[in-house]
C-alpha cells in the first residue's frame, strides 16, 4: 500500500509500538480490522485477462493429490486442475462429457463410447483406450462411484485408439454420472497399480501441468500450453476450460483468520473456509472481499436404526417433530445470509433433482405430536447418545441449539464430543451411538447418496428403499426417475434413516482483482478465474 | 592440572557418556510404547478414515487386513520394532511413503525456526533477567519483571496474531503466512520464518528471563561474591565474570528444555502461520490416525531432546570447573 503523506522519522519509529498497542487490544477484544458490513460478491470484471499467479490459501493442502487413493473430495483439488474425467458436472451438478466425445446406448446394456480426438497427455503421449481401460480398471477399487460402477460392469473392451465398448450387467442412466470422478491417466502410470501405492507426480490432459508438490506443503501449478480446450462456455468442470492464470499455487493455511490476514495484506488471492465471524468485517470497498456460494453442504444427523431406542421410527419422528430448523440453523451459522433451511436432500442448486416431496412435516415443530409420539414409543427418559466434534462446524454447530429443542419437548440428549477420527469408527458400533453428526455434499444423483445405502452406518434396512433406489438405478427416462427419487425422498421422510438441518453455504474471501464468471467455481475449480493485470 | 589427573577424568567423561547412552533406551523405549498402545487404544480406525464415507464396511475391513492392522498388538508391536531397528520406521498409511523419508523435510523446517527462536528466546530472555536482576527494586528493574510475567501469561497464539496484525497485515513487512523455502531466494525465505520464530521465540524468552533473573540474584547473596567485592574487584567485572559465569548453569539447563518446549510450541506456531514443520505434521497424523508417522515422529523428537539435553550436561563442566561428569560426588 502506498502512502501519499510520509510521517516525520520520529512519528515513524512510534509506527510499530502504537500499531503494537492497538493490536493487543483488538485481539485481546476479539474484535476484527473494522466493522464494515458487505454483503460480499465477486464481479466478473470485465474483459477477461491473461497472467499472474493465482494463489489460494486452503486449510490444508492434499497430503495425496492421486484421486484414486484419497476419497476425500477436498484432496481433489489439484486433480480437478491437472486431470479430466470421461464426463464431469457444472456447478449445478449437471453431467456432461469432457474427454469423452459420445457416449451411444445400444441397448441391452451394451455402450458404446467414443474419445475425443486429439487429446495428449502432458508428457505428450496420446490418450487412448488404453489409458481408459488402465484408469477404470484402478477406479473400479476406490470406494463410492468407482466401486458402483464395478458392481455394474461386466466388461470394458476397446475398439480402437478412441472408441470403446463398456458392457453393464443391466441398462443404467448412471453410466456418464459414475464416471464424473474417473480422471484419466496413462496406462503406464495406472495400470495394475493399487490405490495404496499413489501417484505422486500426475501427468494427465487437464489446463494445468503440476510443478512441485509437498505433501501438506505449497502446490505449484503451471499452465499447460498443449491443453485441447473445448468451445462450449465454461462452467465448473464442463466446457471450456481457460487457464488465466499463468500459475496456480495452493498454500496450506490451517487458521480462517490467517487465511484472512493473508488476504487482505495482498499475500494471497483466495483464502478458502473463511470463519462466518469474519464476515461482516471483510470490507468490499478494501483490498478483498467475502464471497458466499451456493448453498451445498447439508448438515444432518444419522440414526442407529439397528438397536436401541432410536430403532423405533416413532422415537425418530419426535426428533422431527420436536426441531425448529430455523432456529437451529440460526443459532449453528449466526446469519440467514449464510444457509437455507429446505427439507430437499438433494440441495437446490441441484434444480434437477431438488424437491419437497414428503417434507411436509420437516420445519414444522409441534410438541403434541411430539409427546403422542414419545408416549408411542415408550421413551422414559432415558439418555440418547448424539455422536459429535468441533472439527467440524457444519456437524457441531447444529447439535447444541437441537439439544435444548430436544430437551425442551422432553427428550433427554448426551452429547458426547469426540475428535472427528473416533465419530468415523463409533458409529460404526451399534452398540456406542444413538445417533451422530454428519454431512452430506451435493450430487449430481440421488443414487451416488452413501446414507441410502444399507452399508452405510446407521443401517437403514428397508425393502421399499431398495426397489426404488433399484428403479433409480435402471430408469432410463428423466421424468420417471424424478418421480421414483420424490417417492424415494417420502419414505426417507416417513422412516426418518437420516434427518437434515439445513444447507450451508461456503464463505470465501477473495482479493478485489480477482474475477470469475461463476463464483461457484471457487468451489474448486480456478481455471476460468483471472486476475487484473496492472 | 597434571596429566595423571587428565586420565581419570577422561575415564570419568567416557564412563558417564556410556551411562547416559544406555539411559536413553528406556527413556526412549517408554513413551514409544505408551503411544503405540494409546494409538491403538483410542477409536479411530485409518481405513475407515482413508476411504470416506462412501465406503462399505467390506472395504473398510479388506484395507484394514492390507495395512496389518487386523494382526494381534503383539505382532504389530513386533513388526513396528523391526522397523526401529531397520531406521525404516514403516510407511506412512497416508502419504505411501516410508516415514524416515517424510520426516527430514518437515523436521529441518521445524529446527530451523526453533533455532531462530532458541536464539530470540536466550537473547531477550537472558537480558530481560539480568536487568531485571542488576536493576532490582528500581524502575527498569521494575519494568524487565512486568515484562516477563506479561510474557509468560500471554498465550502463543496470542503473541502470534497480534505480530501478524501488527508486522505482516499492517506494515507489511513479513508474510502473514505460509512457507517459503530457502530455494526461492533467502529474503523471500527469511519474510516467512521470522513471525513464527519470533513468536515462539518471545513466548519463551519470559520464562528465560525469569530463571535469569532469580540465578543471578541466588549468586549475588553468595559468600564469594562478598569476598570478591571485599577485594575492590570492579562491580562490573564480578558481575560479568564471576556472577554470571556460575549463574549460566541453571540458564543453560532451561535452554535444554527450553528446546522441548520449542518443539511442542511449534505445532500451535506453524498450524497458526501454515507452516509445514513437524508439529502440524504430527497433529494432522494423529488426527488421521496415521500410526507409523505419529510413532516415527515421537521417536525422533524424543531422541532429538535427549541428546540435546545429553550435550547440555556434558558443557556444565565446561562453563564451571567446579562442575565434574561423572565423578560421585565426595
Amino acid at each position: 500500500m502506498r502512502h501519499d503523506v510520509r510521517p516525520n522519522r520520529r512519528a515513524r519509529r512510534l509506527i510499530p509500538l502504537v500499531a503494537l498497542a492497538a493490536a493487543s487490544a483488538l485481539v485481546l477484544s476479539g474484535c476484527g480490522a473494522d466493522d464494515t458490513s458487505t454483503s460480499g460478491g465477486i464481479s466478473s470484471g470485465g474483459e477477461p485477462q491473461t497472467g499472474g499467479t493465482l494463489t489460494v490459501a486452503l486449510p490444508a493442502t492434499p497430503s495425496i493429490i492421486d484421486p484414486f487413493a484419497t476419497s476425500l473430495q477436498a484432496d481433489w483439488v489439484i486433480a480437478r486442475q491437472v486431470c479430466e474425467p470421461l464426463f464431469d458436472v457444472s456447478t449445478s451438478f449437471e453431467v456432461g462429457p469432457v474427454l469423452a466425445k459420445d457416449l451411444v446406448d445400444n441397448g441391452g446394456g451394451s455402450y458404446t463410447l467414443s474419445l475425443r480426438d486429439g487429446v495428449t497427455f502432458q508428457d505428450g503421449e496420446p490418450f487412448t483406450s488404453a489409458d481408459v481401460i488402465a484408469s477404470l480398471n484402478r477406479y473400479f477399487l476406490t470406494p463410492g462411484n468407482g466401486s458402483i460402477l464395478k458392481s455394474l460392469t461386466t466388461s470394458i473392451e476397446a475398439v480402437d485408439d478412441t472408441t470403446l465398448t463398456i458392457t453393464l450387467n443391466t441398462p443404467s442412466p448412471l453410466l456418464p454420472t459414475l464416471l464424473t470422478t474417473a480422471y484419466m491417466m496413462p496406462a503406464s502410470v495406472v495400470k495394475d497399480r493399487p490405490i495404496t501405492d499413489p501417484v505422486s507426480d500426475l501427468v494427465c490432459t487437464g489446463p494445468y501441468k503440476l510443478t512441485s508438490y509437498a505433501a501438506d506443503g505449497d502446490v505449484v501449478l503451471d499452465r499447460w500450453d498443449g491443453y485441447q480446450k473445448l468451445d462450449t462456455p465454461g462452467d465448473g468442470g464442463l466446457g471450456a476450460k481457460n487457464a488465466y492464470a499463468d500459475q496456480i499455487v495452493f498454500t496450506p493455511m490451517p487458521e480462517a483468520s490467517t487465511r484472512r490476514q493473508a488476504t487482505e495484506a495482498g499475500q494471497v488471492d483466495i483464502g478458502g473456509s473463511l470463519s462466518y465471524d469474519d464476515y461482516d468485517s471483510v470490507s468490499s470497498g478494501g483490498v478483498a472481499q467475502a464471497v458466499l456460494l451456493s448453498p451445498t453442504s447439508g448438515s444432518t444427523v444419522v440414526f442407529n436404526k439397528a438397536q436401541g431406542i432410536m430403532s423405533n421410527v416413532a422415537m425418530r419422528q419426535a426428533f422431527l417433530a420436536a426441531l425448529n430448523m430455523d432456529d437451529i440453523m440460526l443459532a449453528a451459522f449466526g446469519n440467514p445470509e449464510f444457509y437455507s433451511v429446505d427439507g430437499s436432500i438433494i440441495p437446490e442448486v441441484n434444480s434437477t433433482w431438488a424437491t419437497d416431496a414428503g417434507a411436509e412435516n420437516y420445519n414444522k415443530p409441534d410438541l403434541d405430536r411430539v409427546k403422542k409420539l414419545l408416549d408411542e414409543a415408550g421413551y422414559t427418559g432415558e439418555p440418547i447418545r448424539w455422536l459429535t466434534t468441533k472439527e467440524d462446524p457444519s456437524w457441531y454447530g447444529p447439535s447444541l441449539p437441537a439439544q435444548q429443542q430436544l430437551k425442551e419437548a422432553g427428550i433427554t440428549i448426551d452429547l458426547q464430543v469426540i475428535d472427528r477420527a473416533s465419530v468415523i469408527q463409533l458409529r460404526t458400533d451399534p452398540m456406542a451411538f444413538d445417533l451422530f453428526s454428519s454431512g452430506i455434499p451435493t450430487y449430481a444423483d440421488p443414487v451416488l447418496l452413501p446414507y441410502l445405502q444399507q452399508t452405510f452406518p446407521g443401517t437403514w434396512v428397508s425393502p421399499d428403499r431398495d426397489a426404488l433406489l433399484s428403479t433409480l438405478s435402471t430408469e432410463s427416462d428423466p421424468a420417471a426417475r424424478k418421480v421414483t427419487w420424490e417417492q424415494l425422498q417420502t419414505l426417507v421422510y416417513e422412516d426418518l434413516p437420516f434427518l437434515k438441518f439445513g444447507t450451508s453455504r461456503p464463505l470465501l474471501i477473495t482479493a478485489n482483482r480477482v474475477h470469475t464468471e461463476h463464483p461457484d467455481e471457487l468451489a474448486g475449480w480456478y481455471y476460468n478465474t483471472w486476475l487484473d493485470q496492472q | 592440572m597434571t596429566s595423571s589427573t587428565r586420565v581419570p577424568e577422561a575415564a570419568d567423561m567416557l564412563r558417564y557418556l556410556a551411562q547416559r547412552l544406555l539411559a536413553l533406551l528406556p527413556t526412549v523405549a517408554v513413551p514409544l510404547v505408551l503411544v503405540f498402545l494409546l494409538l491403538r487404544l483410542a477409536p479411530g480406525d485409518p481405513a475407515a478414515i482413508l476411504l470416506g464415507d462412501s465406503a462399505t464396511p467390506d472395504q473398510v475391513a479388506a484395507l484394514r487386513q492390507e495395512l496389518g492392522l487386523n494382526a494381534p498388538l503383539w505382532e504389530q508391536f513386533g513388526r513396528f520394532l523391526g522397523d526401529v531397528v531397520t531406521l525404516r520406521l514403516g510407511d506412512s498409511l497416508f502419504l505411501g511413503k516410508p516415514v524416515v523419508d517424510v520426516i527430514p523435510d518437515y523436521a529441518l523446517v521445524t529446527l530451523e525456526i526453533s533455532i531462530v527462536a532458541l536464539v530470540v528466546a536466550l537473547v531477550l530472555g537472558i537480558g530481560l533477567g539480568t536487568l531485571a536482576a542488576f536493576r532490582n527494586g528500581r524502575p527498569a528493574g521494575r519494568i524487565a519483571t512486568a515484562l516477563g510475567i506479561i510474557g509468560i501469561s500471554v498465550p502463543q497464539f496470542v503473541v502470534a496474531l497480534i505480530l501478524i496484525v501488527v508486522f505482516a497485515a499492517w506494515l507489511h513487512w513479513f508474510n502473514v503466512g505460509g512457507f517459503v523455502p530457502m530455494s526461492k531466494g533467502f529474503w523471500p525465505h527469511l519474510r516467512s520464518i521470522t513471525l513464527p520464530a519470533l513468536s515462539l521465540g518471545i513466548a519463551e524468552s519470559a520464562f528465560v528471563a525469569r530463571i535469569t533473573r532469580g540465578a543471578i540474584l541466588d549468586v549475588v547473596r553468595e559468600p564469594f561474591v562478598t569476598t570478591a567485592r571485599s577485594l575492590g574487584i570492579a562491580p562490573r567485572r564480578i558481575g560479568a565474570v564471576h556472577i554470571v559465569r556460575v549463574a549460566a548453569l541453571p540458564i543453560m539447563t532451561v535452554a535444554g528444555l527450553l528446546v522441548a518446549s520449542l518443539l511442542s510450541g511449534s505445532a500451535v506456531v506453524e498450524t497458526i502461520f501454515g507452516v509445514p514443520g513437524m508439529g502440524r505434521l504430527l497433529l494432522d497424523a494423529v488426527g488421521r490416525r496415521d500410526y507409523s508417522l505419529v510413532q516415527g515422529i515421537v521417536l525422533f523428537t524424543g531422541l532429538f531432546v535427549i541428546i540435546v539435553n545429553l550435550l547440555v550436561d556434558l558443557s556444565y563442566s565446561v562453563v564451571d570447573p567446579r562442575v565434574r561428569l561423572g565423578r560421585k560426588s565426595a
